[in-house]
């Protein structure tokens, strides 16, 4: 046994893992402790970001730096979607410090459970061994599939994490099934390996037809998104806005890295199959949005249409669509913080009013939520001068020049689509009168974020320049 | 790779596979087949049931399930480790504490939680 | 220091968001300092620069070019987001960094008593800034941004009472007309970019030196994209087709009709065409069309500006003619000339305006003072004899009078006979004949105001006469300032024949050289006639004016609308123009609207969209179908996704 351990490598992954066991062990404090989890949580993420970004990524170069033979690997291209998932994560602990204060079921536990998460997407990014990909998945699924049934005296919460548990247990089973059967083709986990055996036999396409499944799970693509409106109505909202952006970037991402580095020859396979997954993920997203009563279900059947997109991007395989994906993650990260956050403050007692009659005249009596709210939306909505319109820009450009012009349509199709239902969110802000009034209270910590996100919404909208050159270094070192 | 590695595998799985119907078998054919009322009743103790047994069992159940299991599964990693634990050496050594350690610190949280106690 | 170009808009920025955000929670104090600090520290530092950059050779030839960061790059598309601070932007910034600080200290003792204190700063930070970004921009991406951006703040500000149904109609007028003049700009710029490859000005001048473009070849296009802008100019400069927005925006707070509807954005479309004098000199065809409607414009406007009553409606049209003056110097070659108007133009336009303000505070205190609310007190007929009761307010406006009526030392006498020099120089005597005549008009309408508003006896009741007096200190100390630089503000720019230095030509003479294809007339004796010509106007005018209006002469007026009283009536209503684009383009384009509406719209788009907004409906209720909550019906779907990926892999 060879086996060299980076402790540089190591650390974000131990960071994270001591920041779990704290706030764990804060559950079974007193009350005065119980309530700096939330700061303790953030805290181990920002320390695991900065770990991240100060001591790993100045030493990677056009080769990534591993740690026990490939187990974990970082790149450019990781160290990137890692950065989004623990932006994300620090935003999703800021707005839960109020909404389970608001909630009144505030426990430590609910932050040991996310970290678990977190640091399974890392796992899972932060790697180029199978074995550890499964692991990730797992690490990330279980606790996510918690964190959706926390609001345990809920009907609905419990209802969206049974059921997201059921179908995600048949997605990691199917997922496991196709990691046996590359290994069973290959005779390896790594894939540095398997790469230099991929040929295009049977168990082969077999086991990547599986891979693929529960990866699309993960991104919650049509057909395999049934679970995302129930799973995502019923978890408390700002779990929603986190298990909107980090999982999906992360299956996102992993994905786009098993295909385009493991298994390119295979690429009239797959392209086909995620093309065919983009397309009905589109449409599917897109109609059902129209249709719901609920902006946070809308909100839900919006976040899979634009998983559609990202899969689209995938379609191109070149490192411009790449390039355009990360930078649509990175948009969609700020818009849906910000969509979910304004949402997570409409919020009296246990009571969520999300649906759009309660939404009405909200323009009018939060004037700086309704600014936010329409940021988001017409973001989402992808209206220039936000970074919503940009990243649907690059990747629709990456499709054009990959001779992809039809898919292309579809997409903005799509998108045109959705701007009824998003502007309609605007509409009822503005244009209705609310019988009821309602006195939300607009946290401060909830607000900053909010603020942060849409101002840099218009400002990565009006100068994309900066993100879209760090995106296309990303997109080019993959490995 | 060679196939003839898998067949200690398939004769066990085809013993594995037979053994309950074999005993099941021999069962049905020497025990004796006289059934009266009493013997078909629950339990067999004659004391009359008057509803039907709780399907729901106590929570507290579950959480010792979960934890016991969680220790059966430990002895399941130590075995092997223990059987190389020479080859292994040092490494392998700090990375079974480590692994002793997380188990230990949910014990802890168990513990402290009260989940070991009945009442 | 020349790294931070970029302090000079966004300070101003900085103004607005503190005062956005915040003003709400803050008091009048602290706002207004906010809003007049922020300003006031661009035009520190604007000075400052100006001074370093003129004093060091290698920054006073190319100007200092501030690149703060890559801004777009899409494929052959490379914009910088970068600023450029030389001769010309320089100067225009000075300008407008001081005009705007005045006025915003002179809106601290006008709004005083207003609704929306806070709001109203926030929004002349943000023009501020948005006229800085067009004036300092690199490049005509930035520069269209800032243009937008100042057109915005301008509707916002308009709009800014916006419960009356005038004002909030106003400020969709301006929209509406500024958006053609926006659309020529942006095929333009388009058509620009087509022809260079690059938008930033530095490098389209150096590609036009260079001869890259071969001249014969580019000349029709070179024509083309220069008219284009031209249309961007006419809607943002409010010229003849599209000046009838500028009017309607005096229903804004005076101050703002004084900042942004006489001193900076409606110039510019001028500064823009001064700023591309490069490529406008390409066009010899452009240029004659300019100067064209500049000269009928500064004809027309006058004309009417000589009957109206409303006090900010003669001055109005008023800024309408003076802006055809500057086209005018434009298009006979004389960018120098016509960036000189700019200038002296915004310190007595202002002024006017200022004072204006003034007067119409003074008078709504009076009505408020004796309990009148059905008057208007922006007419001058309800005025009169304001001179005794507010003597700064006339004094200054005397001053500024004298110099946009061409009297000898003040400013506008100097640029004006500049502008009318040129065009008589250059050969365009006919031209030079309507701007003569304008010139007679525009002291004419400008003597009348002060006859009617300011001399004579007070036309309203003793209670009135009572609550009249001077404005406060912040009102009238800026209104001092720019009195002085209406009088003096003309020394920077004597004419050859004084024999006394041209400070500002000799400072734009690098940026925009003499190689103007057209060439004047050099004859001594005929430019001292002409000036006396321009004297003799001027008077002329005054003297008109003082016959019908002052004393008792009212009688003459009277009489003689009558006799022409179909003239009178014409021009009152100006010239019908808006009535003639009812006729004409709105009721047409309503009647059409309308058919199109019923037929088009509500038969078969309504239709089509309904239908189709109908069919998503039903996609998404059939999509929704599946949705049932069942799980079976969940992993059911899984599996057909297994099986459709099972058929593209392996079937």
């Amino acid at each position: 046994m060879n086996v060299t351990v980076n402790m540089t490598a190591l650390m974000p992954l131990i960071i994270l893992f001591a920041g779990i066991s704290l706030t764990a062990l804060m559950g079974t404090m007193k009350d005065s402790v119980k309530r700096l989890a939330g700061l303790v949580a953030s805290i181990s993420v920002v320390f695991a970001f900065w770990w991240v970004m100060e001591r790993i990524l100045p030493a990677i170069g056009t080769a990534a730096m591993e740690s026990q033979s490939g187990m974990l690997t970082y790149s450019y291209y990781s160290v990137f979607l890692s950065g989004i998932v623990l932006i994300t994560a620090v935003a999703a602990f800021a707005l839960s410090e109020h909404y389970l204060l608001e909630e009144d079921f505030s426990h430590p536990e609910f932050y040991a459970i996310l970290l678990a998460s977190i640091t399974g997407m890392m796992v899972m990014l932060n790697t180029s061994n199978f074995v550890n990909i499964f692991i990730g998945l797992e690490l990330l699924s279980i606790p996510l599939y918690a964190s959706v049934a926390y609001l345990r005296y809920k009907p609905e919460s419990v209802e969206g994490g049974l059921k997201y548990f059921i179908l995600g247990a048949i997605a990691s089973g199917f997922l496991a099934y196709g990691i046996a059967m590359i290994y069973g083709a290959s005779g390896s986990l790594d894939f540095i390996t398997i790469v230099k055996t991929v040929k295009t036999d049977s168990l082969f396409r077999l086991g990547l037809l599986f891979i693929l499944m529960g990866l699309a799970f993960k991104a919650a693509a049509v057909p395999f998104h049934m679970w995302a409106p129930d799973a995502y109505e019923g978890a408390a909202t700002p779990v929603t806005a986190f298990m909107s952006i980090a999982p999906k970037a992360v299956a996102i991402g992993v994905l786009i890295r098993i295909l385009y580095s493991v298994f390119p020859q295979m690429v009239d396979y797959w392209r086909e199959a995620v093309l065919v997954l983009s397309i009905l993920t589109v449409i599917v997203g897109n109609f059902a949005a129209i249709v719901q009563q609920s902006v946070k279900r809308m909100l839900a059947y919006s976040s899979i249409s634009h998983a559609g997109y990202l899969l689209m991007g995938i379609v191109a395989y070149s490192v411009e669509g790449v390039s355009g994906i990360l930078f649509y993650l990175a948009g969609y990260m700020l818009i849906n913080t910000g969509a979910f956050g304004v949402l997570s403050l409409l919020k009296i007692g246990d009571d969520d009013f999300v649906s759009y009659d309660d939404i009405r005249g909200i323009g009018y009596r939060y004037p700086l939520l309704g600014i936010f709210m329409s940021v988001f939306m017409f973001s989402l909505a992808g209206i220039p001068a936000t970074v919503g319109f940009m990243g649907k820009f690059y990747v629709f450009k990456a499709l054009i020049h990959a001779n992809y012009m039809s898919l292309a349509l579809v997409g903005i199709g799509g998108s045109l689509v959705s701007v009824y239902y998003y502007l309609r969110v605007v509409v009822h802000m503005y244009m209705k009168e609310n019988p009821e009034e309602r006195k939300f209270n607009l946290n401060f910590l909830s607000m900053t974020v909010l603020a942060i996100c849409s101002v840099l919404v218009i400002a990565a909208g009006l100068f994309p320049a900066k993100i879209a050159d760090i995106a296309n270094v990303a997109a080019r070192f993959m490995n | 790779m060679s196939h003839a590695q898998y067949i200690p595998l398939l004769i066990f799985l085809v013993i594995a596979l037979l053994f309950p119907l074999v005993t099941l078998a021999i069962a049905k054919f020497f025990r004796p087949a006289k059934y009266n009322k009493s013997k078909l009743s629950p339990y067999e103790c004659g004391i009359e049931v008057d509803k039907e047994p709780e399907r729901n069992f106590h929570v507290r159940y579950y959480v010792v399930a979960v934890i016991f299991l969680i220790f059966d599964v430990e002895t399941v990693f130590l075995y092997p480790w223990a059987v190389k634990y020479r080859a292994l050496g040092l490494f392998g050594f700090v990375e079974m504490a480590i692994f002793l350690i997380i188990l230990i610190f949910g014990y802890v949280y168990a513990w402290k939680k009260g989940a070991l106690e009945w009442e | 220091m020349t790294n931070y170009v970029w302090l000079i808009p966004v300070l101003p920025l900085a103004g607005f968001l503190v005062n956005g955000l915040f003003g709400s929670r803050m008091s009048r104090k602290v706002v207004s300092w906010i809003a007049n600090l922020t300003i006031f520290a661009s035009f520190v530092f604007a000075l400052v620069l100006y001074i370093h950059m003129l004093g060091t050779p290698a920054l006073s030839e190319e100007g200092i070019h501030n690149i703060l960061f890559p801004w777009l790059n899409v494929g052959a598309f490379h914009i910088n987001f970068a600023f450029l601070f030389d001769r010309i932007s320089g100067t225009m910034t000075l300008m407008v960094a001081g005009v705007g600080f005045l006025i915003h200290v002179y809106s601290v003792g006008y709004m005083a008593e207003e609704d929306g204190y806070f709001r109203y700063f926030a929004y002349l930070n943000l023009f501020m800034f948005a006229m800085l970004t067009l004036v300092l921009a690199d490049n005509l991406l930035l520069m269209f941004v800032g243009w937008e951006g100042v057109g915005l703040c301008s509707y916002l500000l308009i709009g800014f009472y916006y419960t009356t149904k005038v004002a909030s109609d106003a400020g969709k007028k301006a929209f509406l007309v500024n958006r053609i003049g926006d659309f020529g700009f942006l095929l333009g710029m388009f058509l620009l970019f087509y022809l260079f490859g690059t938008l930033q000005f530095p490098q389209m001048k150096e590609i036009i030196l260079s001869h890259h473009i071969l001249p014969e070849l580019t000349t029709g296009l070179i024509t083309i994209a220069t008219l284009l802008m031209f249309v961007g100019a006419v809607g943002k400069s409010a010229q003849l087709p599209l000046y009838v927005w500028l009017p309607d925006a005096m229903a804004g707070p005076t101050p703002v009709s004084a900042l942004i509807h006489a001193a900076t954005m409606v110039t510019s479309g001028v500064y823009m065409i001064v700023r591309l004098n490069f490529l406008f000199q390409l066009a010899p065809n452009t240029l004659l069309i300019v100067a064209w409607v500049g000269g009928i414009t500064a004809l027309f406007a006058a004309t009417i500006g000589t009957v109206q009553n409303d006090i900010k409606k003669v001055l109005a049209y008023s800024t309408v003619s003076q802006l055809g003056y500057m086209f005018l110097g434009l298009g006979v070659g004389a960018f120098v000339a016509g960036f000189f108007h700019i200038i002296t133009h915004a310190f007595f336009k202002a002024l006017l305006f200022l004072g204006s303000g003034s007067v119409i505070h003074a008078m709504h205190h009076a009505y408020h003072h004796a309990g009148i609310h059905d008057k208007d007190p922006q007419d001058i007929r309800n005025m009169g004899g304001l001179r005794k009761y507010m003597p700064v307010t006339y004094w200054t406006f005397l001053v500024a009078t004298l110099a946009i009526s061409g009297f000898p030392v003040f400013s506008g006498f100097f640029s004006k006979d500049e502008i009318l020099w040129k065009a008589f120089a250059s050969g365009h005597k006919t031209l030079w004949a309507i701007g003569a005549f304008a010139a007679l008009l525009t002291s004419f309408y400008m003597f009348r105001l002060i006859y009617v508003a300011f001399l004579g006896n007070f036309r309203g009741g003793e209670k009135e006469e009572e609550g009249l007096h001077e404005s406060p200190r912040s009102m009238t100390v800026p209104l001092t300032i720019l009195g002085i630089l209406a009088a003096v503000g003309g020394f920077i720019g004597f004419p050859r024949i004084f024999h006394l230095p041209n400070i500002l030509e000799e400072v734009l003479e690098p940026m925009i050289p003499a190689v103007n294809p057209v060439h004047y007339l050099h004859n001594v004796s005929t430019e001292w006639t002409m000036m006396g010509i321009s004297v003799a106007i001027a008077i002329l005018g005054w003297l008109i004016a003082r016959t019908f209006y002052a004393g008792e002469s009212a009688k003459l007026v009277e009489g003689l609308s009558n006799t022409f009283s179909y003239i009178h009536k014409l021009l009152l209503n100006k010239y019908y123009v808006d009535e003639i684009y009812f006729a004409l383009v709105v009721h047409p384009v309503k009647r059409i609207g309308e058919f199109l509406w019923y037929y088009i719209d509500v038969i078969l788009i309504d239709g089509t969209v309904n239908l189709a907004g109908m069919l998503a409906t039903c996609c998404g209720r059939v999509i929704t179908l599946f949705q049932n909550g069942s799980v079976k019906m969940y992993a059911f779907s899984m599996l057909t996704g297994i099986l459709i990926l099972f058929w593209i892999f392996v079937g």
